[in-house]
């Protein structure tokens, strides 16, 4: 057990500290992120009523657009750097390697989070700093990696990448954004733990659910 | 021996016609128009048959998705393919009927509904299985990752009608219309015509898919023809 | 091996079939269009008017009502407990049921009507009433342009698939075409 939690870490933190040279995915899901935040603070009037309304679900699209968009990047360095083959040769089993690179992506939209979430409290005037708002981003940035990291690896070798990894990844996470908004919404009202519950059930069982399935069937797609 | 298949499939052919013509006189003559909806209520008789056609087509799909992960064996792949192309046909039928019958009786094309709502993200998934498909290179990886997305789906559907269920009881579906809550004035009548329609539109449905998984295998069989050829031509033994 | 496996394809690959299948969804198409044709053909037209007469018998049921249309011609219609109503009151409810269900409420909406002068439009056949419901303005045959697109899209979306089915099998004859030729 300790054994393979260290192999997840090792795969995670390669992927890290080449990020914290390059800096390459935070900087794409973040930028991208940002300009949807802002180019919705011009399409909309936002007055208090309807920031409240619509900016939950501006909030969870920007993230969801700018994670494809990182996830491209993430996996085009590999493509570039062949990287997937030689840890393929590594004496290690496949959902490992699955967990490890879903550990990176999470990272790597957590910390892209951190600074949206604060420029979007700033831009629509609402409160988030709330322990609700830390579950709900880890819930689905969690789902988000799980599926995500899945499809990205699918899509390393189709053509038309960039446009085959957002028409799989965003109807499958649909359920899991409906819950993000919903809880984000009701939490943003202040309303209590108790009504956003169903929604964040929802977002747990996508989470287990892919998170399960996709290390189970992830040995399909490095097979050869 | 193919061409015996062949002749055999075709009162197949012929069944799926004979019965959608049964559905056809039914529909249009033996059922009395419902009085709340006038004659858009027929257009029911059409949109649920195909939504079952399209259900059935996801059904399939993931088994056979499912069952090529495990077994490896080509004529699933195959069988997934012509399910999900015949599937995504059905299900683009559905919702434009139910869109087209929506107008009239609802007074709106779209609502938030729950079972529009999953159809319409299933509809999603499926197409990009085929895109999928079509963007990547042949051969094995081909359909071991499709039938990958093939499986994402079948696990996704619960997950998605839940959301949607929650999320259509927190914003209320916009239903206005004149029909809006009025019961049909059809009883019986109605299950008879929706049983028959059914039955001819699952046959439609089985015969598509039976062509289709034919045509395939034609191609996989060129294909391998094709590589024999050039092994041949290239060792100079023929 | 190699011609029998040539032999084998070119026998799935038969151009009949696809030939076959485009026949017979236009063969299906035609007969449902004739059917759909004569469907509103067939019945008698519905007659629109306002109700000049109703007759009960000894319990208060209805028996008989009559209709006067735009050119003042009288048609008296029985009914039967199949006899479908869609009939509103001056508010705009609507009152939908059949006769057999409740007998004797069609007498008082009948009588309503006729001191609203209020228009309805009955459907029959043989003088025998099937449905009677608010005049809407040609309702039942209003919506018909909807049904129409349902139909007309269903038809099209399949005959687009069945060429493009077509076509994967002619390219795929001339492939095979082009192998024999090669093998000789």
């Amino acid at each position: 057990m300790m054994g393979s939690l260290s192999v997840i870490w090792a795969i995670g933190r390669k992927d890290l500290l080449l990020e914290i040279r390059n800096k390459d995915v935070v900087v794409a899901i973040a930028g991208f992120a940002l300009l949807v935040l802002v180019i919705f603070t011009f399409a909309i009037d936002l007055n208090q009523g309807n920031a409240k309304l619509v900016g939950p679900g501006v909030l969870w699209a920007g993230i969801a657009f700018a994670g494809v968009t990182g996830l491209n990047r993430a996996f085009a360095l590999e493509v570039e750097g062949s990287t997937l083959e030689a840890l393929m040769l590594a004496p290690i089993s496949r959902d490992l390697i699955y967990l490890g690179k879903a550990l990176g992506n999470f990272l790597f939209i957590a910390v892209a989070q951190i600074i949206v979430i604060p420029v979007f409290a700033v831009l629509f005037n609402l409160v988030v700093f709330r322990w609700e708002m830390l579950v709900i981003s880890l819930l689905t940035t969690i789902g988000f990696s799980a599926v995500g990291t899945l499809f990205a690896a699918m899509s390393v070798r189709v053509r038309a990448r960039e446009v085959m990894l957002p028409l799989m990844f965003l109807p499958v996470v649909t359920p899991l954004l409906m819950a993000a908004v919903e809880s984000t919404s009701h939490m943003v009202h202040g309303r209590s733990w108790s009504d956003m519950a169903q929604w964040l059930q929802i977002a747990v069982a996508f989470d287990v659910a892919f998170v399960v399935i996709s290390a189970f069937i992830f040995q399909h797609i490095l097979e050869d | 021996m193919l061409k015996k298949v062949l002749d055999l499939l075709d009162p197949l052919l012929i069944l799926s016609a004979a019965l959608m013509g049964v559905a056809l006189y039914l529909i249009f003559i033996w059922v009395p128009t419902e009085t709340n909806q006038g004659a858009v209520q027929r257009i029911l008789y059409f949109h649920v048959p195909v939504a079952w056609g399209s259900m059935l087509g996801i059904l399939v799909v993931s088994g056979s998705s499912f069952m090529y992960l495990w077994k490896k064996n080509e004529k699933w792949d195959r069988l997934a393919v012509a399910s999900a192309e015949v599937g995504v046909i059905f299900g683009a039928i559905m919702l434009l009927s139910g869109m087209i019958w929506a107008r009239p009786v609802w007074a709106v094309w779209w609502t938030g509904e729950a079972k529009l709502t999953t159809a319409l993200i299933l509809f999603f998934i499926y197409v990009a299985y085929l895109m999928f498909r079509g963007y990547f290179p042949p051969g094995a990886q081909r359909q071991r990752l499709a039938a990958i997305i093939g499986v994402i789906g079948a696990v996704d559907t619960p997950i998605i009608y839940f959301a949607a269920n929650l999320w259509s009881q927190a914003h209320p579906p916009l239903i206005t219309g004149p029909a809006a809550d009025a019961e049909s004035t059809l009883g019986s009548d109605l299950g008879i015509v929706l049983m028959a329609s059914t039955l001819a539109f699952t046959f439609l449905f089985i015969f598509l898919v039976q062509t289709r998984y034919k045509i395939r295998k034609s191609e996989d069989d060129l294909v391998e023809l094709k590589r024999i050829l050039s092994t041949s031509a290239m060792t100079g033994v023929n | 091996m190699m011609l029998y496996a040539i032999n084998t394809l070119t026998n799935s690959g038969k151009g009949a079939m696809g030939t076959k299948l485009a026949l017979a969804l236009i063969i299906a198409l035609t007969v449902s269009l004739a059917v759909a044709q004569t469907s509103y053909a067939n019945h008698e037209p519905p007659i629109s008017g306002i109700v000049v007469g109703v007759e009960t018998d000894d319990a208060g049921n209805l028996t008989r009502f009559a209709v006067s249309d735009s050119t003042g011609t009288v048609t008296t219609f029985t009914i039967f407990d199949g006899t479908e109503y869609g009939l509103e009151n001056q508010a705009g409810d609507r009152w939908v049921s059949t006769q057999g269900e409740e007998p004797s409420e069609s007498v008082r909406r009948l009588r309503d009507h006729r001191e609203r002068f209020a228009p309805i439009t009955v459907t029959f056949e043989n003088e025998t009433a099937f449905s009677v419901v608010e005049r809407e303005e040609g309702k039942l045959e209003a919506n018909l342009g909807y049904l129409f697109a349902v139909f007309a899209v269903t038809w099209a979306l399949f005959f687009a698939y069945v060429l493009y089915m077509g076509r994967k099998q002619r390219v795929l004859q001339h492939e095979i075409a082009k192998l024999k030729g090669k093998t000789g």
